[in-house]
This record gives structure tokens, C-alpha cells and sequence, in this order.
């Protein structure tokens, strides 16, 4: 009985001890120090505005900001953290200083947590930025998905003419919803792709005038003959094709419009964009030839895949980008399979999303569209481009095509009314025309 | 599962074949007439304390006599809305039931057996099953609908009493399967085993002190299908007060949990039924729900500590039969968060863990009962009184849910043997909740039980009751059930 006592006083204390309206211990925030450690090519005289923390808890999705000086301190957990800074020159120009830390673990305790981040300067490319990409599809009538007419839209966000001949756009071999330690790990120094097609041309054949839209497609016809719910991309002004060795799975090869010149693709049928958008698209400017490139920048790499099973050490070859090469890069994925940036943060800090989970039944007929900053003197949107797809991009957008041509927006064939810049800015009835025109319409 | 009839069966003409030879052990009732038995079986004075006869070693105190039904029946309930709408708008179901207790000599054997097949209407944001043992980790989803439900249930238990010594052990085993035939398409089985034994010695007169251990095993798998092309809803897995692993949102589709309970009880019972009764409680159940999708994913973890205390009076003056009893109920439930890496070839690592959800319950409860018994009509009338206070939190968002209510209530039973091979039982409830934080309930009960003597040990039997419900400002309830039994 003794013994029973025992046992039963402590059981009895803990059940009692704490107080109706309490957990067994309060949560404590960890407090957290940060140091920024600032690019080396910075000007020294430069001005350093006070800036922004955020930290994501990945668990929970909660997001909290603290400014720079401040007292950080979150619950323990598992973070990701962003830093925002703007860096005025001695000449007076504005540019941002980011830094980014992925997966950062904040152990429970109050001895501080010291973090150090590696800035960098914010690269604006005077070049052509990517300003759309449909990959999810429309619906057929019958509620079947369709594919063929997916495409990413290129644009002249500089106020002089940009040449499109040799750009190259990118699909990333890696998937935003699967990580696996790759070895060795280059991702700071290049990107690992497995499809590249190139735009032809001497060098100034393809003319964007700033404000314009370049128009790459999957395949250049009016989808409209084979599914009414989709719409024309007969005026693409490039398509990317392949010859399949696959007969029960062949490229369409539009006579309407051009080919990509095609360097690589992993695929023996043909190129499609990620329906679910688990990749990282891009553009780049490959300063050598498409010979050279194949024979000298292929990546072979090693991991290892888990399972109850054991594991088994895997290898697998792919070709490597460098990043300054990289013109820009757009990281999708869904919330519900994210797993990391397939990029470096320098390229892309953030991610953007059709849909919020695996097959996402309302992703179809949406894409994700650049945001729109401000419209200029000259009625020309200028798109936002911080480096950053959460920041930079408006997700789950009605495709500007559909937009454009009023095509239906659901499998039930409701046409489209809304115009917009961006897929949230609508475009004044008096600069439809103009936008439209910027669109090759 | 499909035997279970067949055990039942088995069960039922066992029970009626000892009935016809066993003695019936030392009590006052000296006659086994079927309907004199019932009449007991059903009054204030067998049924008004409970609590220490799921010691399996005291069971055999409860009853003094066989008896035993078999029966098929419906129950239903339907609620204009959801009062908790992760609980459903109503279940309505066909079952089947048996449950015997046979006295030979100085041994107690009973058992019994259910089936129920039935639905669930109108659940939402709760794609699981066992909601109250598995709250708050439920997976979740905004679309819900009715749930087919099927339940088995089996149990069984044997108890003896040699001069100073009484023991017992039981076991008992309920399983469960749940689904839906349109998207979303959850499919859930349940399984709970009880184990239970216990020994007691009489200490002065015929009052017995015991001790009793039991454990449980339990386990849901819930599997959960979107069959449209289209896609799927979205899934989230709730973490207490509207809370959600975000991180895990839209994954996890197959996952399940696997518990554990054990408890001790020490309880104070006179074999007669008549004097100073006690017995305390103390119970912990823990569990872990475990997305499978993900490697078997250890979400997240519950520990579930709970006392209960009983204390109570009866005494017989001549017809008179009265009692009083004071219970209390504590528990302390709380739910652990683990933290993780991120993901390497699928496997999440562990990183760490928080409390972050709670619920603290303390209940007290009274109630006293007066019975006036003669040989043809049995009536009594029990005032009962119940104080409840309930806190869950979250702790970060910082939210809080308070539940602190006091109900009181009153039972008025009269049953008779007045018409020849007849019994008629009548019971009518009535409670309200006063001072309550969330909806106050008024609440009406009735049950009738009609019973017609086929031989002096076998009898066939009607069983209606309805049920009323009225949440103030909220929806109403109308419940009811009708059972044709036999008894023996």
C-alpha cells in the first residue's frame, strides 16, 4: 500500500499542481542576435538605411517583423529569415542590400542565438525579366486537363530596346518540393538545369521595345480548334519543340510560328512546363556557344535516397548554369510540398505558387504574374523586380492570354471580363489599347 | 467481425441455459421471476452508484441475481445545426445488442456484444473518428459530409469470491469503421482493447477493499482519398482552437494513432450494497498522432492525466431505499508540437518540440436518490447537481476557450408489476444548465420500458426513449431510440 501511495502522491501533485488556465511550462521566446555581414563590394561611403527582419515560422506559417536594433526574440522553432535594406551611393543612387538564411533552427533557452547573414547587393540586370509563366493549364469542357499551351512571357522592364536574340530559357532540374543533399553542392556558384532553348539570331533580329512582352510558347497554334477553353498562341513570337522518338507522344511543330533553338532537354517526347509548378524557370545569357556549353558544364552530383528499405547512394548528371549567367530566375512550388529554393537566394529569395496544395483543382487557368510598381510618364508599367518571387510576383492570377483574348477562365466556358497589368491591377479603360499593343495584339 | 452475431448468440443461449439451473447467490430476492428481476435490475438502488464496479474484482457486487437481454433496435439524433460541428449534426443507426451477467455458486461471468450500423450527418472540419479521445489532433478539411459508421464491441469478464477473497479480470474490445463514398473520402478504423483485473479482501463485515489495474491499447488509421481528377481540398491538420500545422497542410493524407492508457483504482464497496462506498481513479493516456505519408511523422504527442473520486451512501429502511454520492472529475490534457528540420529524401528530421495546447477540466458532481419499493411498484426520485470548469489554451497565437457551467437536474422513475405477466417502467429527466459561459441547454428525457412474461426466467421486452434538447439562442436536439429485447 505503501508503494501505491507512493506512485499516487507525485500523479495526484502534477495533476493538481498547475493552475487551471496553464500549460506545464509557458513558452519562452529565445532571444536572437543577428549580425549582417555587409557585401564586400559595397561602397564604404555608402548610407545604410535601418532595416527589416522577418522571420517565417515554417511550422506554423506565422510571420513576425522586427527592424534592425530592435530586441529579436521568437519562439523556439523552425525559421526562415530575410533581411531588407536600403543602400543609398555617394552618387545618390537607391539600390536594396538583401540577405537571406533558409531553415534556421532557434533552440528553446534565453542565452541569445547569434546569427550571422551575408548580404548582397540586389542585382538589376539591365536586361529582359520574366513576367508571367502559365504552367498549370486550362480545363476541357469535360473537366479534363489540357496542355500544350503553356508559356512564359518575357519583358522589357528598362526604358531603352533590348535584344532577345540569345536568350536562354531554363528549367531547373531540381524540384522545390524534394530535397536531397547534392553533392558536391554548387548552388552558389550556378544553377542546375535540364532544359535549355535559346532564342536565335544575329544579335539585334529580335527587337523589345521597352514595355513589351516577348511571348514563348509550348506549342504556337489556336488551342481553340482543339479545346474552346483554351485561346490562340498562333502569335507566340517563339515555341520550343521538340522531335520526339516517342510516336505516341509527338511534338506539334507550328508553322505559324518560329522554333527555339534547342541546346538540351532531358525529355525523349516533348517539353512541358511543370503542371503543378514545382521548378525554377529562368532566362540567362550563355556567353559561349551551345557546343561548348554541352561539352564543358556538365554536372555530375551524388545523393542519397532514404527509405525503410535503406539506402541507396544515387548519381545522375545534369548541365550547370552559372549564376552570372543568369538573367532571372523564378522559383514555384505549393505550400502544402515546398522544401526549399532550388536557386540561390542572390537569384531568388522567394518562391511563387499556382494553387496551395499537390494538385490543386483551382490552380488551373491561373499563373503567376510579375507585379506592377507604378505606371511611368510614358503609361509603361514598370514591374517589380527585388529578386524575390513571394515579394515580386502575384500568384494564382488569371493568365494574361486569357486576359487578353476573353477566353474562358473555367471549364464551364464563363469568359474572361477583367484586363489587368499584373492579374490584381486593372488596366484604365483609355490604356487598353496601349497594353494591348504591348502584347502584340 | 462478422462472428460477432454469432458470439452473441452463443453468449445469449449460455446465459439462458445457466439461468434455468444456477443458484441465485445470497441476496433478499428469492425469487428468479423474470420481471421481479428486472424491475431490480432497472431501479435506483442497483444503478445509482457505478464508478467502483468497472473494478473487475467488484463487478460481481452490482447485481445480485442473472440477468440478461438480447435486442435489435434503432437510435437516432438529429440537431437543427451542429453544436460542435467536428462532431456532426446527429448520428442515426440500426444495432444490435446483447449483455448478460450469470451468478453460479460463487462465481460472476458476464459479457456482451453490439453492432451498430449507421451515420453520422453533416461532420466538417474532421475527417477522423474517436473525436473525443484524439482532440485536438484531427485532420481537417472544409468541404465534410456524412460518415458511414460501423462499430463492433465485444466484452467479457469473470469475477469469484472464495471466503475472504474476491478477484475478476475482464476484457473488452471495440472496433470501429468509418468512411465516406464521395469525395473526400476518409476511411477509418478503430480498435480499443481493455484489459482489467483486480483483487479485493473483505475487511469488517462484508465491506470489500481493492485495488484494480487495467490497461488499454489504442489505435486509429485514417486514410484519407480525393478520387476527382481535379484535385484534391485542401487538407490541414488541426493543433487545438482553430490552430493548424501549417507546414504540413495538404499532406498527410494517410496517418494515424496509436495510444496507450493505464490506470489504477482503489475502491471501498459493501458486497450488500448498503453502507460507505469509494473509489478513486487515477488514469494516463497518451498517444501520438503519426502522418505516414511522411515517414511516419511524429506530429504531435498527447499525455492525458485524469482522477476520478467517488464517494457515496446507501442504506434500506424497511421499502425505503435511499442514497447519497459526491463525485469530482480531474483531468489535465495536454498536446505536444514537434518541430522539423527540413526534409532530407523525404525523412523529416526532429529539431525539437512545444507545448502548445491544453485542457484542464475540474468537475464535481452530487446527487442523492429516495426509492419507495413494495412488491408491485417500485418509484423514486433522484435531485442531481453538477458544477463543470473547463480551460483549454493555445499558446502562441495566445488563445483561450473557457467552459465553466453549473447544471442541475432531477429523475423521477416509477415502474410496476400491477398487470398480470406485465412490467412497466417510466423515467422522465429533466436538467438545465444556470451560469453557464457558453450555450446554456435545457434538457428533457423520458424512457419507457414495457415487458411481457413469457416463463417465469424468459420475458420479451419494448424499450422507447426520447430525448430533447434545447441550447438556448442555438440549435435544437430530438433524439430517440426504440430496442425489442428479450430478457433473461
Amino acid at each position: 500500500m505503501k508503494r501505491i501511495l507512493l506512485y499516487l502522491i507525485p500523479f495526484v501533485t502534477l495533476l493538481c499542481s498547475c493552475g487551471d488556465d496553464t500549460l506545464s511550462g509557458a513558452v519562452e521566446s529565445t532571444p536572437i542576435i543577428i549580425t549582417i555581414d555587409r557585401p564586400a563590394d559595397l561602397e564604404p561611403d555608402a548610407t545604410i538605411a535601418r532595416g527589416t527582419f522577418t522571420f517565417k515560422n515554417i511550422s506554423s506559417g506565422q510571420i513576425s517583423e522586427w527592424l534592425e536594433g530592435d530586441d529579436i526574440s521568437v519562439i523556439p522553432g523552425f525559421y526562415d529569415i530575410d533581411y531588407t535594406s536600403e543602400v543609398t551611393s555617394t552618387s545618390g543612387t537607391v539600390t536594396q542590400m538583401k540577405a537571406s538564411r533558409r531553415s534556421v533552427v532557434i533552440p528553446s533557452g534565453s542565452n541569445p542565438v547569434n546569427i550571422v547573414m551575408q548580404a548582397y547587393n540586389n542585382r538589376v540586370a539591365d536586361d529582359l525579366i520574366i513576367a508571367e509563366v502559365f504552367f498549370s493549364g486550362p480545363l476541357q469542357s469535360s473537366g479534363n486537363q489540357y496542355s500544350g499551351d503553356d508559356y512564359v512571357k518575357i519583358y522589357n522592364n528598362t526604358d531603352h530596346v533590348i535584344y532577345a536574340d540569345g536568350i536562354t530559357f531554363w528549367e531547373s532540374k531540381f524540384v522545390t518540393s524534394d530535397k536531397y543533399n547534392y553533392t558536391p553542392d554548387i548552388m552558389s556558384e550556378a544553377v542546375t538545369i535540364q532544359a535549355i532553348y535559346t532564342v536565335p539570331g544575329s544579335g539585334t533580329d529580335h527587337p523589345v521595345q521597352p514595355g513589351e512582352y516577348f511571348l514563348l510558347a509550348d506549342t504556337g497554334i489556336d488551342h481553340r480548334t482543339i479545346n474552346p477553353n483554351s485561346f490562340d498562341l498562333s502569335i507566340a513570337d517563339f515555341e520550343w519543340y521538340d522531335i520526339s522518338t516517342k510516336p505516341n507522344n509527338l511534338d506539334i511543330d507550328s508553322p505559324l510560328v518560329p522554333n527555339l533553338d534547342k541546346w538540351y532537354c532531358y525529355t525523349l517526347s516533348f517539353f512541358v512546363l511543370h503542371n503543378r509548378g514545382f521548378k525554377a524557370y529562368g532566362i540567362a545569357r550563355i556567353p559561349v556557344d551551345s557546343e561548348t556549353y554541352l561539352r564543358d558544364y556538365l554536372y555530375t552530383y551524388n545523393y542519397d535516397i532514404i527509405s525503410e528499405a535503406g539506402v541507396f547512394p544515387m548519381e545522375a548528371s545534369s548541365f550547370r548554369l552559372p549564376n552570372e549567367w543568369v538573367v532571372d530566375a523564378v522559383c514555384c512550388s505549393v505550400a502544402a510540398k515546398y522544401a526549399w529554393n532550388v536557386v540561390d537566394p542572390s537569384l531568388d529569395s522567394g518562391w511563387t505558387h499556382c494553387g496551395t496544395i499537390d494538385k490543386d483543382k483551382t490552380r488551373y487557368f491561373h499563373s503567376v504574374r510579375r507585379k506592377v510598381l507604378h505606371i511611368n510618364d510614358n503609361g509603361i508599367p514598370v514591374l517589380k523586380d527585388t529578386n524575390n518571387s513571394t515579394a515580386d510576383f502575384n500568384p494564382d492570377c488569371i493568365a494574361s492570354e486569357i486576359e487578353l483574348q476573353g477566353t474562358p477562365v473555367d471549364a464551364n466556358g464563363t469568359p474572361c471580363v477583367s484586363l489587368t497589368y499584373d492579374g490584381v491591377t486593372p488596366v484604365p479603360a483609355d490604356a487598353a489599347d496601349a497594353y494591348r499593343q504591348a502584347n502584340r495584339r | 467481425m462478422k462472428a460477432i452475431p454469432s458470439i452473441a448468440i452463443i453468449l445469449v443461449t449460455l446465459a439462458a441455459a445457466l439461468n434455468a439451473t444456477a443458484s441465485v447467490p445470497t441476496d433478499s430476492l428469492e425469487t428468479p421471476d423474470i420481471l421481479q428481476r428486472q424491475m431490480r435490475a432497472e431501479s435506483k438502488e442497483i444503478n445509482f452508484v457505478t464508478a467502483p464496479y468497472q473494478s473487475p474484482a467488484m463487478r460481481q457486487f452490482r447485481l445480485p441475481f442473472t440477468f440478461g437481454t438480447a435486442g435489435a433496435g434503432w437510435k437516432g439524433d438529429y440537431l437543427s445545426s451542429p453544436v460542435d460541428p467536428q462532431a456532426g449534426s446527429g448520428e442515426q443507426y440500426g444495432f444490435f445488442n446483447a449483455d448478460a451477467e450469470v451468478k453460479y455458486s460463487t462465481s460472476t461471468l458476464w459479457g456482451g456484444a453490439t453492432y451498430t450500423n449507421g451515420i453520422i450527418r453533416d461532420v466538417l472540419y474532421n475527417e477522423t473518428s474517436d473525436l473525443d479521445l484524439i482532440y485536438p489532433y484531427v485532420t481537417a478539411d472544409e468541404v465534410g459530409g456524412d460518415i458511414r459508421a460501423e462499430r463492433y464491441a465485444f466484452s467479457g469478464g469473470y469475477a469469484d469470491c472464495r471466503g475472504r477473497l474476491a478477484w475478476g479480470a475482464s476484457l473488452s474490445y471495440v472496433a470501429g469503421l468509418y468512411y465516406r463514398n464521395v469525395d473526400p473520402r476518409p476511411r477509418n478504423t478503430t480498435g480499443r482493447l481493455d484489459i482489467s483485473a483486480g483483487i479485493a479482501m473483505r475487511v469488517f463485515h462484508d465491506y470489500f477493499i481493492g485495488v484494480a489495474g487495467a490497461y488499454r491499447k489504442y489505435r486509429q488509421t485514417c486514410d484519407l482519398e480525393f478520387m476527382s481528377e481535379l484535385g484534391d481540398a485542401k487538407v490541414y491538420h488541426l493543433t487545438g482552437l482553430g490552430n493548424h500545422y501549417e507546414r504540413f497542410t495538404g499532406t498527410g493524407y494517410s496517418n494515424y494513432y496509436n495510444g496507450d492508457r493505464f490506470s489504477g483504482r482503489i475502491s471501498i464497496v459493501p458486497a450488500s450494497r448498503r453502507g460507505l462506498t469509494i473509489d478513486a481513479e487515477v488514469s494516463r493516456f497518451t498517444f501520438d498522432h503519426i502522418l505516414k505519408d511522411l515517414n511516419r511523422l511524429p506530429m504531435a504527442s498527447v499525455w492525458h492525466n485524469e482522477m476520478d473520486l467517488h464517494a457515496s451512501w446507501r442504506g434500506v429502511s424497511g421499502t425505503i431505499a435511499y442514497g447519497i454520492k459526491g463525485e469530482g472529475r480531474f483531468y489535465r490534457r495536454h498536446g505536444t508540437e514537434n518541430i522539423f528540420g527540413d526534409a532530407v529524401t523525404g525523412t523529416y528530421p526532429q529539431i525539437g518540440s512545444l507545448e502548445m495546447y491544453a485542457d484542464n477540466l475540474k468537475q464535481a458532481s452530487a446527487a442523492l436518490f429516495f426509492e419507495h419499493s413494495s412488491q408491485s411498484i417500485i418509484w423514486s426520485i433522484e435531485p442531481a447537481w453538477r458544477y463543470t470548469h473547463r480551460s483549454q489554451i493555445y499558446a502562441m497565437p495566445a488563445m483561450q476557450a473557457k467552459d465553466i457551467n453549473g447544471q442541475a437536474g432531477v429523475t423521477a422513475s416509477i415502474s410496476t408489476l400491477r398487470f398480470s405477466g406485465w412490467y412497466a417502467g417510466l423515467s422522465a429527466n429533466y436538467s438545465a444548465t444556470y451560469e453557464a459561459t457558453v450555450m446554456p441547454v435545457h434538457a428533457f428525457s423520458s424512457q419507457l420500458s414495457l415487458s411481457r412474461k413469457i416463463t417465469s426466467l424468459h420475458a420479451v421486452g419494448l424499450l422507447l426513449s426520447y430525448i430533447h434538447t434545447d441550447y438556448h439562442h442555438g440549435p435544437i436536439a430530438n433524439g430517440g431510440s426504440a430496442t425489442l429485447r428479450f430478457l433473461f
